[in-house]
């Protein structure tokens, strides 16, 4: 395909390099030869296949030299790389240059001479399409422009002398309307989603469309194979939760919409045989009520296994939505509230963003939870980071509250959070310093029930797993001057805390703590 | 000049800056208390605790560790210390005292803080020697109660809650 932009250019040029037989012996002459194009292979300006021998001689074939074809704007540089060759390889050389219709002859042995080829060729080409050229050959590539090939077209802008709104111009005709390969494969997707909608599964004649389109966009065969892997797919899966839907209850247009699916569903197999009456999907628009559920369907069924829905996923809902014709901002609310059903609330009135801290929880990467539990809240409540005491807790919305409670309590089923160390706290009777003891916050050291010296444990000593005791976790290490050397909860704060627990989270709206009452 | 005492209340980072490029070591370690007294208020008291450790400013502790670094090339200051407490000390204060060089011995049980004025002020000292006054430095009373006969951390053994507030108040300190 690169080839035919070139011919359609007329950008390419060749170069032959003729060893100049001055009578020496054929074999010294034919390692000349193979030296220099040894040499030009070494170069690797332009791909292997690009050189040849040329030869002379039917019956005994001789090799004289070498010929490169090139795209035109690399001609200055492969006379600067043989220019400085000959100067420390001596070798009578003669060059012949073709670029279109006009042909450049000179002859050298030092290098020297071939430099004045240069202006002629400056002269001989024109700048912008030489321009053009090179910057088609780059979009052929890629589909777009990566930042060292823009970096080479700025110079050869520079060397070539054409104004920078020139330059852009033609590079915006070169790239087409789709300025990246992301824009690309987009269109690619949409061109196809809207051929699957009018009816069903394309015929050879689509394909052949479809396969010119990705062609001019400049995409790769295996580009558009993973997106028409992905529709084939996504069709499968509209048809996994639809089929159940057929259902003799259903009210007409429910069923004309059913229908419509399992047009689709039958457009994932082969190509219907002609004739065969196909029912757009389009000829019964969903409700919007039908889509809405649809799209959270689908992107319960892409966040099952994980916090965020996979690459694969993300073009997947993408089409969906732009199939159900929903707004980018009606599938974020219904996304943001699907993930916080299945993985935990991130709601906040101090604009805290707890989405690290579930990611870190449903990691369960208990240590670095507790120490962003303390980074949230000394950002939220504290100024300049300052540990946090029973009185300043205080301000913490109950929202938060809320949300840090529903996220421990989420991934530790119930034994860690503000709930869990609350109902500890009430199962202690409200006594400060047996809940410290209970949650082991503090070491107890005593014979039977007498306890003879109690000390703060050591942070370094909490435990981070489950097997922690009940309500361990959250530590309130943000209330706390040290930490390694002892992590000291002051009975004033245990009393501060709850009190404000029972606020915001009274006790008959308590979930259940099933660990909690398990132990009991 | 050189500062007498440890809690004239005039210093500034200029100050420190000045003592620091002069490699003045020892004063700029006394203008380093000082202005932590002052950025906690507690220039009267003349000492630090581990309560007034957690409220220093941010901003402060970020200036006069910046000072240390580049005018030691990274040997002294805060950052080197909590570096050092973090990795080569995993967070135990007496293996971090005998890494940075403030213990009599490497032992444990001869491990007693060596007097402040037998530090080395110098940059042949361990890294992450200094800053150090701000930890020895202390009341006469909690100077007795951990052996160190009323004349601040000398003579006393490991008893490093100071040292531990610090950390954390540094760790902290990042996250702003």
């Amino acid at each position: 395909m690169s080839q035919v932009y070139f011919a359609s250019l007329d950008m390419t040029a060749k170069v032959a390099l003729q060893v100049v037989d001055d009578g020496q012996a054929p074999s010294d002459r034919d390692r000349d030869v193979q030296a220099l194009f040894d040499y030009l292979h070494h170069l690797a300006l332009v791909p292997a296949h690009r050189i040849v021998f040329i030869t002379v001689g039917e019956a005994n074939p001789q090799r004289v030299g070498v010929q490169v074809t090139l795209m035109a704007d690399m001609i200055r540089t492969l006379l600067r790389h043989l220019s400085d060759r000959l100067r420390h390889h001596p070798l009578d050389l003669r060059v012949f240059l073709l670029v279109g219709q006009v042909r450049l002859q000179v002859q050298s042995r030092h290098g020297e001479e071939l430099l004045t080829l240069l202006p002629a060729v400056d002269a001989l080409l024109p700048a912008r399409q030489l321009f053009q050229a090179r910057a088609e050959a780059y979009a052929l590539r890629g589909g777009e422009h990566s930042p060292v090939e823009q970096a080479n077209l700025e110079l050869l802008r520079y060397r070539l002398d054409i104004p920078p709104e020139d330059a852009e111009e033609i590079i915006d005709r070169v790239l087409g309307p789709y300025l990246d390969r992301q824009a690309k494969l987009h269109r690619y997707r949409e061109v196809l989603q809207a051929e699957l909608n009018r009816g069903g599964y394309p015929s050879e004649a689509t394909w052949a469309e479809l396969r010119q389109l990705y062609e001019s966009l400049g995409l790769s065969s295996e580009d558009v194979a993973v997106i028409n892997h992905d529709h084939a797919d996504h069709l499968r899966v509209e048809t996994q939760h639809y089929a159940p839907s057929i259902d003799p209850d259903l009210d007409d247009g429910d069923r004309l919409a059913a229908e419509a699916d399992t047009e689709i569903m039958e457009a994932t197999q082969p190509p219907p045989s002609p004739g065969s009456e196909t029912v757009a999907p389009s000829a019964s628009p969903m409700s919007e009520v039908e889509a809405l559920a649809n799209y959270r369907q689908e992107f319960e069924a892409a966040i099952a296994h994980s916090l965020y829905p996979s690459e694969f996923d993300r073009g997947r809902l993408e089409q969906a939505r732009r199939f159900w014709q929903l707004t980018p901002e009606q599938v974020q609310a219904i996304e943001q509230a699907v993930t916080a059903d299945r993985y935990g609330p991130i709601d906040s009135a101090l604009g805290l963003d707890y989405t690290r801290l579930r990611q870190l929880l449903w990691s369960q990467d208990w240590r670095q939870a507790d120490q962003e539990t303390e980074r949230l809240l000394l950002t939220g409540l504290s100024a300049d980071m300052r540990p946090v005491d029973g009185e300043t807790f205080l301000h913490l919305p109950c929202v938060d509250m809320v949300t840090l409670d529903a996220l421990w309590r989420h991934y530790s089923q119930g034994r860690f959070g503000f709930q869990a160390q609350y109902r500890v706290y009430l199962q202690q009777e409200r006594r400060a310093d047996d809940f410290l003891g209970t949650v082991a916050w503090r070491t107890q050291l005593g014979v039977g029930n007498l306890t003879l010296h109690t000390r703060p444990q050591r942070y370094s000593e909490l435990i981070f797993s489950l097997d922690a005791p009940l309500g361990h976790l959250p530590t309130w290490r943000w209330g706390c001057d040290t930490l390694d050397s002892e992590y000291f909860i002051p009975e004033s704060l245990v009393d501060d805390l709850f009190l404000h627990v029972e606020k915001c989270m009274p006790e008959e709206t308590l979930a259940p703590v099933p660990a909690l009452e398990d132990s009991l | 000049m050189t500062p007498t005492t440890a809690t004239s209340p005039q210093w500034t980072l200029q100050d420190l800056d000045q003592y620091l490029s002069q490699q003045e070591w020892q004063a700029a370690d006394q203008i380093t208390l000082a202005l932590l007294l002052a950025g906690t208020q507690r220039t009267a008291a003349g000492w630090l605790d581990v309560g007034a450790i957690a409220q220093i400013p941010c901003h402060l502790l970020h200036e006069i560790d910046q000072r240390w670094l580049s005018h030691s090339e990274g040997h002294f200051g805060f950052t080197v210390q909590r570096q050092l407490y973090l990795t080569a000390a995993q967070g135990n204060t007496f293996e971090f005292s005998r890494q940075v060089g403030w213990t009599v011995s490497k032992f444990r049980l001869l491990g007693i803080y060596k007097f402040y004025d037998f530090l080395n002020f110098s940059l042949e000292a361990p890294q992450g020697h200094l800053p150090a006054r701000w930890f020895w430095q202390l009341s006469w009373q909690e100077s007795w109660r951990i052996g160190g006969f009323g004349t601040g951390r000398g003579a006393a053994f490991g008893d490093a809650n100071m040292l531990d507030a610090l950390m954390v108040r540094l760790e902290r300190c990042e996250q702003v």
